[in-house]
């Protein structure tokens, strides 16, 4: 019958949803296959939550950091390494963020087509890394048992040759009392990337790029510091009285009173909108990380608010990747490249199939503004705090002691570069509750950069 | 060099069996499935209505048909007095049966008023408003007709090889007398009517095709009195191409180009007014028009008048028909 | 042209013979050759896929695989025998059930060989269902008079199980008597589409949707009691395409869906643990643990399938409770690959697009109907099942015609393809079958 047979067209209505749904399941597996295949409940490639399947993970000098042998994984043989490692390896259910966990689908080869079938079969890929172990493994013993976060990367190719959070622990012998100890506070966490701090006085390169991009003769006047900085509604107390200083002496010095001044000068909108562009409050993509933001809220200070905020003691935080990035744009007449750990995905056999690196970089100062402050911080280094900490290395650096409040102890802030072209190596290290800067987080640089510099 | 050393040979065999498996279920499937596409749908014209009124015909191949005004009908009747969905023709029972589908006017077969439904055979007129159609179904037929113009059983004067060009029937030519059925030899009438035909008082088909019904030989007609309803010979053509059938109806048919023709081949190769297939005594028969290509009946050409018997293959203008009788029961 | 000799007349006339059609012994026949081709294809992917299996398997299951696999191969050939070569009929949807229920028996060879029996003996049981519906539906006149009778057996049956059946994985319809559970709603299934189908004498009558529309909801509602959601809404949709082939009566459709909308808000208001059933959906991987258990195990491993499959018997999701009923699309995308996957979605895709056209030629608008009617229910049957286990739709554990393990399911698939193969002329009455054979 006509009738029947022009009603029934319109289930051609029906056979378009069905291939619209089917679509939509095609579109999911695509978009979401890796993510949902590679999920720790999948027994192709889990065992509880280990990954015991896949490729090993190497450091750049092709140290095992892990691997899997006999549907077990295995570690690397030395705990400091291996406590070292954690972060940047992850534990699955406890640290988020690690290439075993952001990798996993490399690591076991697992592709649409394939499925699981080369984690199956005991293939899988090798992930290299750029980090060196031993260096990393130098950084934790330097911390020495206290809180915080190093890290170092080559500010010409984005390399980062170090990155470590602590506190740390053995993912072999895993401590007992992690989770009450209070030793064991932030474990899990990946301080580099994650870490928000108050800055303390090295904020004061944030002040000092502002103001020489805004005040023009910044670097011809003279100030006068005699013990504080009277904001009118509030003071901001120096660390000294110094009397009379150039701007560059005052940077130097760190002096509190003369920064704090001229954070009053400049005004909250100007500074914030430095410290956006140098990135203070960004994310940068470290790989298939994403660093945690610092802050920068001016808005609604007074003067004295303002001067605090000066040199780093309001509410500004700031993530310590993104003071090793600082450092090394400062080196690299204001742009960094853009910063990478993991180097790529390797065959067995050693032909690399995927190309991790990062590319391209971010200007987060202009050059002359960089080319200032990279005087000022070589001058640090060579008229106050003395070479000898990083000997031969023609290192600039800045310190900072971050007040925190109460009875702690301040965090200690130390970032800075080497000026020599065959040591193009930028770093920041924040040691927690570390007491003074120069001591505290600048001997624990001190111990990595001259590993580093001997070992080049 | 890749994932090979450390995937075993053995796993590679797997994986690529699988590859193959999956392929080879895929394409078995799509070939399956697709081949019930590849059916040919020639329409099978079972029934055929008459508009009474402007002499249109509507073949019918579907064992329902709905009859109204409504666009959506398979007969459309664009009288005010036809309801939309008027009536309903349907393939019911031991026949075909009309069902009032709601209508004002009502609907009348052979002049009656139906109730909700009746049956109708071929050649009842059926009024619905001031439209006016007739059926036609030679497959059923009212039970108390006679078959008073009951087609001459065939009488088949040559086999149905095609080689055989040169003896074919021809108004005037003189006949053979061994006869030959169709295979399908299920019809108890056919037994008899074939034993009557061995009678040699059975004319030649020459002079049977221009003698008419009387020259029957008496038992013949006897036999074929009274037919069950729904029994009887039928006639059609199949078209070869694409499997087609077209039930003949009618008393004739002119085969061609055109759209006036009753049988219609819009190819090149046929001439606008081709071939004229009618009926004379009882008997189906084939006469070319003067065409340019000709008929070709079982690969001969053929001029003139010539008697169509079940089998038989025609050529016009390429394209091929066979002509199909039959005695069917019901 | 035709050339004057004999011999190269008879060549002539051969080559205007249609593609599809050969001479033989004189009368032009079908090509049957492909049918046997196809045969032996069959029987060597059923051979490839039963083949795969074995390793997996332990000696006492080894020889009832193979034993099975024989048996099954050997009731394919038995009908191709009768119904391809004595009654020189097509075999297009046969071969593809044969197909689909193979790929349904070998995962449960894999999954549960003991269960293995039951599973071919279901589908011996389907192809004659099969074979049995073909011919009763042959006859238009049979289908009338049978009618009423479907009617009463259907909502009878329905009621029933609401009445006896327990609650079994939180809906109750199932019908348990030692070891035999069945599934009377897959049955009935048939006669919800025989029914609708068999408008006949009625057509284009409005009283008669009316009584239609009583009758069907009649069905999805005790469905709805029993609690088996997805199986309602499959009758649902099944009695929307029925209703609107029948009368093209789009208001008094569109009316009954607005009362249902309505109905079913009043009961996720009144009872809203009806509600959390459908908590889940698009939010499976918040509760991978909980509600969305089955769909995420089904996504994951079906993902870690690839294009080509684990393997039969490397399947991790097949443990999972349910999994060869509800999540047999998942399962087949582990084990077989996403291909053929694809491919059994291809398969039903392509019988309701043939269906469609073929309501075109159908002889009576009983067999446009119930074809159309039936392809739209596996449709409908196979989203819910596949799209469910993947989050695309709420997940609510129909199973997949033909691949589900479950005898009840298996025979209903070959009832529902009954009705895509009676639009196939061949099945008509003999008067015209011979006619059209001549």
């Amino acid at each position: 019958m006509n009738t029947i047979s022009s009603r029934a067209k319109i289930l051609y209505a029906l056979a378009a949803l069905f291939l619209a749904g089917a679509l939509l399941v095609a579109l999911t597996f695509l978009l979401h296959g890796d993510e949902y295949a590679m999920n720790t409940r999948n027994r192709h490639l889990y065992r509880g939550n280990v990954l015991i399947s896949g490729g090993r993970v190497l450091d750049r000098n092709d140290k095992v950091l892990t691997a899997v042998e006999d549907g077990e994984r295995v570690y690397y043989g030395s705990g400091t390494i291996r406590r070292a490692t954690l972060h940047v390896l992850g534990e699955s259910g406890y640290i988020a963020g690690g290439v075993l966990e952001k990798y996993s689908a490399e690591l076991v080869g697992y592709d649409l087509v394939k499925g699981v079938f080369t984690a199956r079969e005991n293939g899988g890929n090798d992930l290299r890394l750029t980090l060196d172990a031993d260096l990393c493994a130098t950084a934790y013993e330097a911390m020495d048992g206290r809180k915080g976060a190093v890290g170092v990367y080559n500010y010409k190719t984005g390399e980062i040759v170090c990155m470590i959070s602590t506190p740390s622990y053995d993912v072999k012998n895993k401590p007992s009392d992690i989770d009450t100890n209070p030793k064991y506070d932030g474990a899990y966490l990946n301080k580099f990337i994650y870490g928000q701090y108050v800055p303390g006085s090295i904020f004061k390169t944030v002040t000092a790029a502002c103001a020489v991009e805004n005040i023009p003769d910044i670097l011809a006047r003279r100030f006068y510091c005699d013990g504080q900085y009277d904001a009118g509604d509030g003071v901001v107390k120096c660390n000294d009285v110094h009397g009379e200083l150039t701007f560059e002496e005052a940077f130097n010095h760190s002096c509190n009173a003369v920064f704090a001044q001229v954070a009053n000068e400049l005004g909250a909108k100007k500074l914030e909108n430095t410290a956006n562009r140098m990135g203070i409050t960004s994310s940068f993509a470290v790989n298939r990380l994403n660093t945690a933001r610092g802050s920068a809220d001016l808005s609604k200070t007074s003067r004295a608010d303002l001067g605090w905020a000066g040199i780093g003691q309001y509410t500004d935080t700031v993530n310590p990747c993104n003071m090793m990035l600082l450092a090394g744009a400062i080196a690299n007449g204001g742009k960094t490249p853009l910063p990478y750990y993991v180097d790529g995905v390797y065959t067995k056999a050693g032909t690399r199939v995927k190309d991790e690196r990062s590319d391209g970089s971010q200007t987060l100062l202009n050059v002359t503004t960089a080319s200032v402050l990279k005087q000022f911080m070589r001058s640090t280094v060579t008229d106050y705090y003395g070479e000898r900490y990083f000997p031969d290395m023609k290192m600039a650096a800045k310190t900072g002691t971050a007040e925190v409040g109460g009875e702690l102890s301040p965090h200690s802030w130390m970032f800075g570069f080497s000026l020599r072209d065959d040591f193009p190596y930028a770093f920041s290290v924040i040691v927690e509750n570390g007491g003074s800067g120069y001591y505290g987080a600048g001997e624990v640089a001190s111990e990595v950069m001259r590993r580093l510099f001997a070992g080049r | 060099m890749s994932v090979t050393d450390t995937v075993t040979s053995a796993a590679w065999a797997g994986l690529l069996f699988r590859i193959g498996l999956s392929s080879v279920i895929l394409l078995f499937i799509l070939i399956s499935l697709l081949l019930l596409f590849h059916r040919n749908y020639g329409k099978n014209v079972i029934a055929r209505f008459t508009n009474n009124i402007n002499g249109k015909t509507m073949d019918i191949s579907s064992w329902e048909v709905s009859i109204g005004r409504a666009r959506s009908c398979d007969i459309v009747l664009n009288y005010p007095t036809v309801s939309r969905f008027h009536a309903v023709v349907a393939r019911r029972g031991k026949g075909w049966m009309i069902f009032d589908t709601g209508s004002k006017s009502g609907v009348f077969v052979n002049g009656e008023k139906i109730g909700k439904s009746a049956y109708i055979y071929d050649g009842d007129e059926i009024e619905m408003g001031t439209a006016s159609l007739s059926f036609r179904s030679p497959l059923f037929r009212r039970p108390e007709a006679q078959q008073s113009a009951a087609p001459e059983p065939p009488q088949k004067t040559q086999s149905k090889k095609p080689a055989r060009s040169g003896q074919r029937q021809r108004a005037g030519a003189p006949a053979d007398t061994p006869h030959r059925r169709s295979q399908n030899d299920k019809n108890a009438g056919a037994q008899q009517t074939r034993s009557a035909r061995q009678n040699p008082a059975a004319k030649t088909p020459a002079q049977g095709v221009r003698a008419a019904a009387g020259g029957q030989n008496p038992a013949i007609r006897q036999k074929t009195a009274r037919p069950r309803r729904g029994s009887g010979y039928i006639s059609a053509l199949r078209n070869l191409a694409d499997r087609s059938l077209v039930l003949l109806f009618a008393n004739e048919y002119v085969i061609g180009r055109t759209q006036e023709c009753g049988i219609t081949l819009p190819v090149m190769t046929v001439s606008r007014r081709h071939a004229k297939l009618a009926k004379r005594d009882g008997r189906w028969t084939i006469t070319d028009l003067d065409s340019k290509g000709g008929v070709w009946i079982n690969n001969a050409k053929e001029k003139g008048t010539i008697v169509l018997y079940d089998g038989d293959v025609i050529d016009i203008g390429g394209v091929r028909f066979k002509y199909i009788e039959k005695y069917m029961e019901e | 042209m035709a050339k004057t000799s004999a011999a190269s007349a008879r060549g002539a006339l051969k080559n205007h013979i249609p593609s599809d059609l050969v001479v033989r012994g004189g009368k032009l026949r079908e090509r049957t050759g492909k049918w046997f081709l196809l045969m032996l294809a069959l029987t060597a992917i059923e051979t490839m896929l039963f083949g795969s299996l074995i390793p997996s398997l332990d000696k006492e299951h080894l020889v009832q695989v193979v034993l099975m696999l024989i048996a099954y191969i050997a009731a394919e050939w038995g009908y191709y025998a009768v119904v391809g070569i004595i009654l020189q009929r097509r075999m297009e949807i046969e071969l593809a059930g044969f197909l689909l229920s193979s790929i349904g028996i070998a995962i449960t060879a894999s999954a549960f060989p003991d269960k293995l029996l039951t599973q071919l003996a279901a589908t011996v049981a389907g192809i004659a269902a099969f074979t049995f519906l073909v011919w009763f539906i042959g006859s238009v006149n049979r289908v009338t008079y049978s009618r009423i009778i479907a009617a009463i057996g259907a909502v009878g049956l329905l009621a029933a199980t609401l009445l006896v059946a327990r609650y079994k994985n939180g809906a109750k319809n199932w019908l348990t008597y030692g070891s035999v559970s069945v599934q009377p709603s897959e049955f009935v299934k048939i006669a919800f589409i025989f029914v609708g189908a068999a408008t006949l004498d009625r057509i284009q009558n409005a009283k008669s949707i009316i009584k239609y529309v009583v009758f069907s909801m009649a069905c999805v509602g005790l469905l709805f009691l029993t609690l088996d959601f997805g199986t309602a809404l499959i009758f649902f949709a099944t009695f929307l395409i029925i209703a609107f082939l029948r009368s093209g009566d789009v208001k008094t459709i569109a009316l009954v869906c607005a009362a249902a909308l309505l109905g079913g808000i009043g009961i996720i208001l009144y009872k809203p643990y009806v509600a959390t059933r459908f908590a889940n959906y698009r939010h499976v991987w918040e509760y991978a643990d909980a509600g969305g258990f089955q769909q995420t195990r089904a996504i994951m491993y079906a993902l870690s399938g690839g294009l080509f499959g684990v393997g039969l018997g490397n399947g991790k999701l097949r443990y999972i409770k349910y999994a060869t009923e509800d999540l047999a699309f998942g399962v087949v995308c582990e084990e077989l690959g996403m291909l053929t996957a694809a491919a059994i979605l291809i398969a039903y895709a392509l019988l309701l697009i043939y269906a469609i056209r073929g309501a075109r030629y159908a002889r009576s608008s009983f067999y446009a109907i119930a074809a159309c009617s039936a392809a739209g229910l596996i449709i409908v049957q196979a989203s819910l099942s596949a799209f469910g286990a993947m989050d695309i739709l709420p997940f609510t554990g129909v199973t997949l015609p033909f691949i589900s393990r479950g005898g009840s399911s298996m025979i209903s698939s070959w009832g529902l393809l009954a009705f895509l193969k009676a639009l196939d002329i061949r099945t008509y009455p003999k008067v015209l079958r011979e006619l059209y054979h001549s």
